[in-house]
């Protein structure tokens, strides 16, 4: 088990050096080609190659060399997922954000706790309007606050992540030779979550019989976390088709969260990076209430919970997006980035 | 205290071919009881470090074109010779087609293309992921079939009597026991872990050969069958070794403990002297040699010398090269007498002769011995070294079988003793490697030797 955060690269460094020599895993995620351009690996890299691994655990379960049998010691999954909680933690911005990655449940907890606290008072105090009755949405947050609160959200969020992509792709020479093609097949592979499907064999997640859990569950999440954004934007003209569209995604919010959480108590964490899992519980519970109070948002319309069930939900919400840069939601700025450059390097190469 | 499988198949060995006779026994209705001399995490024999197999076939849709039957016989004789069981090598080759589809329907899958160093996408087809997968995958067939499975378990003697096997006895788990069944079949592997075997021809060198395989291939039920009458296959001398990092583990090192870059540089004893022609045109066939040249040296350590210019020529190693900024730090490190080292490197860069473009076409005739191909001057700093052993592959020496399997006595047949794999191979293979057809060999004889009939 590597501790010191300094040594976490050299060990990702010493494992895969022994990987490339062996090269049986060709043909599983996109680390074994990546590997496989490469005849000496750099420790400079450590974050683009960690970045490309999303622990599906294939390497783990066909590899001779393991801990704690063999001399060699392998837990791929596992310090891959180390150096990539290290890539988190260096390239954010500003410095002080760490403390974001050293207590995730703690800050998670704390934000959640204090927005909620100031949206029932700003309720309560500016809009005048009882909390608890039937009222229209708009008197509690009237179009233009939404509005422009959404849209400063939304910039706070791309503007902190385009910073820590900068940074990440410094620290690790990622965009170094990134082409428009190798971009546009990234975000095809991430979006199309080509390599949650293994080399057709699947995640070994939660457990070594498991295939498809994680791709299912993971897009539940994904898609209907992009389904709510785009039926909220017609707010406040939420009508009756509007809301059952948010409805549905809130469901597929909370689906694939509460399967990665239950997944996650299930996992024998044998091939888990312990910083990361810390890092994983925190948000995805916060998407799991955000989730869960969709629903009971839109449960609730037409009584008089309507109102403060709105607020509660818009709360975690908005915690969702003040997270993006110090959390788990980091994920996809650097893996989208590591797979850019893969794909660039494969067509460089073949 | 016997423990007594009545009407059942008893196989001894949980790799390859030991797995591919209880899934074909199994699947005929038989009862079956594998042994495995490893615990549970450590299974599966030599065959979880393999990755290919060779097969004779028309264009298909795994390779990247057809291999006929007779172009696998003519390959095979080229490394092994003449002096082979022609009919049961005939069998294996002739019924190699029809494996990668049982394989495939047992849980075995397949890559469609590999970029890899091997020349071999014609001949050979990988499986995802390599041995340990497959393994796997048949481990999970026979827990499904109800194979029941005996692992720590070490058979140490076998009890023939009128040309049956009455029991074998085991150590480990159960230690002490006889097993008395129906019909035994041997998949046990060779002898390469045993160094007390090995030391009776190696001598004291046998301390210093790597295993790459398995550590608990100590042939002890070859040992045993030989003892009770078995007629020995294959030089019991003979053995698959080549060079290997020198900083490898003893045992269980597997693939990664290869080292490749000899041709691109020299190789130096612990004296600082070359010993052979490191550019002889032998890649990849015969590149065992290395291994024994280096078993001859004292201590059974060489050190493989290269620069800066070669990085990249030859597959990456596991461990990293040791480097040095000159041949005086090279030479501490290796603790060579430095003068030395600094006199064979010299010589060895002032003569030679580069005849045109292709590295292949230098040449270096001046120095004893010669290197006669890629003869690049070892100049430019920094120097990468790789200490190099000899690494043992595996064995040759195994039991004669007839063409059902059955184990060949001096008085005709064991009637009811099988014998597949490694510990078989040596009726096919006397010599030389063929790559990926160690497993041809294991999964045709193992399902024979579990009753197919080759349908």
């Amino acid at each position: 088990m590597v501790t010191e955060a300094g040594d976490v690269y050299g060990e990702a460094l010493r494992q895969l050096t022994i990987c490339n020599a062996c090269r049986y895993c060709e043909g599983f995620c996109a680390v074994w080609d990546a590997i496989e351009y490469r005849s000496v690996l750099d420790i400079k890299e450590m974050p683009y190659l960690a970045n490309l691994c999303h622990d599906c655990r294939d390497c783990y379960y066909v590899c001779p060399f393991n801990e704690p049998h063999h001399e060699y010691g392998l837990n791929i999954p596992k310090i891959l997922g180390s150096a990539r909680y290290k890539s988190y933690r260096d390239s954010t911005w500003p410095f002080w954000a760490n403390l974001a990655f050293d207590r995730p449940a703690i800050l998670t907890g704390a934000l959640v706790t204090f927005t909620l606290i100031a949206m029932i008072l700003y309720v309560l105090l500016i809009e005048r309007e009882p909390l608890i009755g039937h009222v229209p949405l708009a008197s509690l947050i009237p179009d233009s606050t939404f509005r422009a609160t959404t849209l400063a959200v939304y910039a706070y969020s791309i503007i902190m992540w385009t910073l820590s992509g900068i940074r990440f792709s410094r620290n690790s020479r990622s965009l170094r030779g990134t082409t428009s093609l190798g971009i546009l097949m990234g975000l095809v592979s991430a979006f199309s979550h080509k390599y949650f499907r293994g080399g057709g064999v699947g995640c070994r997640y939660p457990s070594e019989e498991s295939r498809f859990v994680r791709a299912a569950l993971h897009s539940s999440l994904l898609y209907g976390f992009l389904l709510a954004l785009f039926s909220i934007s017609f707010y406040p003209n939420l009508n009756t088709t509007v809301l059952a569209i948010y409805t549905a995604a809130s469901v597929l919010i909370s689906a694939g969260s509460l399967g990665l959480l239950f997944s996650d108590v299930y996992d024998e964490k044998k091939t888990r990076s312990m910083e990361m899992y810390a890092l994983d519980v925190p948000f995805v519970t916060l998407l799991l209430l955000s989730g869960l109070s969709g629903i009971i948002f839109a449960l609730l319309s037409y009584t008089v919970f309507y109102g403060l069930a709105f607020i509660i939900h818009d709360a975690l919400i908005l915690d969702v997006f003040l997270l993006a840069p110090f959390s788990k939601f980091i994920h996809p700025v650097y893996r989208v980035i590591s797979l850019s450059r893969f794909f660039s390097e494969k067509q460089a190469f073949e | 205290m016997n423990i007594i499988l009545d009407r059942h198949v008893v196989v001894i060995g949980g790799g390859n071919a030991g797995l591919c006779a209880a899934i074909e026994a199994s699947e005929r209705g038989r009862n079956v009881t594998l042994i495995e001399a490893s615990p549970k995490e450590m299974r599966g024999g030599n065959s979880k470090y393999t990755r290919d197999l060779r097969y004779a076939h028309l264009d298909d849709q795994y390779t990247s074109g057809e291999y006929s039957k007779p172009e696998l016989l003519d390959d095979l004789r080229k490394v092994s010779g003449d002096g082979f069981d022609e009919k049961v090598a005939g069998i294996v080759i002739d019924l190699s087609e029809k494996i990668p589809e049982w394989m495939s329907h047992h849980g075995v899958v397949f890559k469609r293309e590999i970029r890899g160093t091997l020349n071999l996408n014609r001949t050979n087809v990988f499986f995802l992921g390599g041995g340990k997968a497959l393994i796997d995958a048949y481990y999970k067939q026979i827990e499904k079939l109800g194979v029941r499975i005996m692992y720590d378990t070490q058979v140490v003697s076998v009890d023939i009597s009128d040309n049956r096997i009455v029991g074998i006895g085991i150590s480990g788990n159960g230690n002490g026991r006889t097993i008395a069944g129906d019909e035994f079949i041997f998949a046990s592997g060779g002898f390469e872990a045993n160094r007390e075997w090995l030391s009776e021809f190696w001598g004291d060198a046998a301390g210093n050969i790597k295993v790459r395989g398995s550590r608990f291939n100590t042939g002890l039920p070859l040992k045993a069958l030989l003892r009770a009458g078995a007629i020995p296959c294959g030089q019991e001398r003979a053995g698959h070794m080549v060079a290997v990092d020198a900083r490898s583990p003893d045992y269980d090192g597997g693939i990664v403990t290869r080292i490749d870059a000899i041709p691109w540089g020299i190789v130096v004893n612990s004296v600082g002297e070359r010993f052979y022609d490191e550019g002889e045109d032998i890649w990849p066939k015969r590149y065992a040699i290395w291994g024994r040249l280096i078993a001859e040296q004292q201590n059974q350590i060489a050190y493989v010398i290269t620069d800066s210019k070669t990085i990249g020529k030859y597959m990456p190693t596991a461990y990293p090269p040791i480097q040095a900024r000159d041949l005086v730090e090279a030479a501490q490190l290796l603790g060579i007498d430095s003068r030395k080292l600094i006199e064979t490197v010299n010589a060895f860069n002032s003569g030679i002769e580069k005849a045109g473009e292709d590295l292949f076409n230098w040449t270096n005739a001046q120095v004893s011995p010669r290197k006669s191909h890629w003869a690049i001057p070892i100049d430019t700093p920094p120097f990468l070294i790789y200490p190099v052993r000899p690494g043992l592959t595996f064995t040759y020496q195994g039991v004669a079988i007839d063409s059902t399997c059955k184990i060949r006595t001096s008085d005709g047949i064991i009637e009811n003793g099988f014998a597949a794999g490694e510990i078989a191979s040596g009726n096919i293979l006397r010599s030389g490697y063929l790559a990926g057809f160690g497993l041809t060999i294991g999964t045709v004889l193992g399902r024979i030797s579990g009753g197919w009939n080759g349908d």
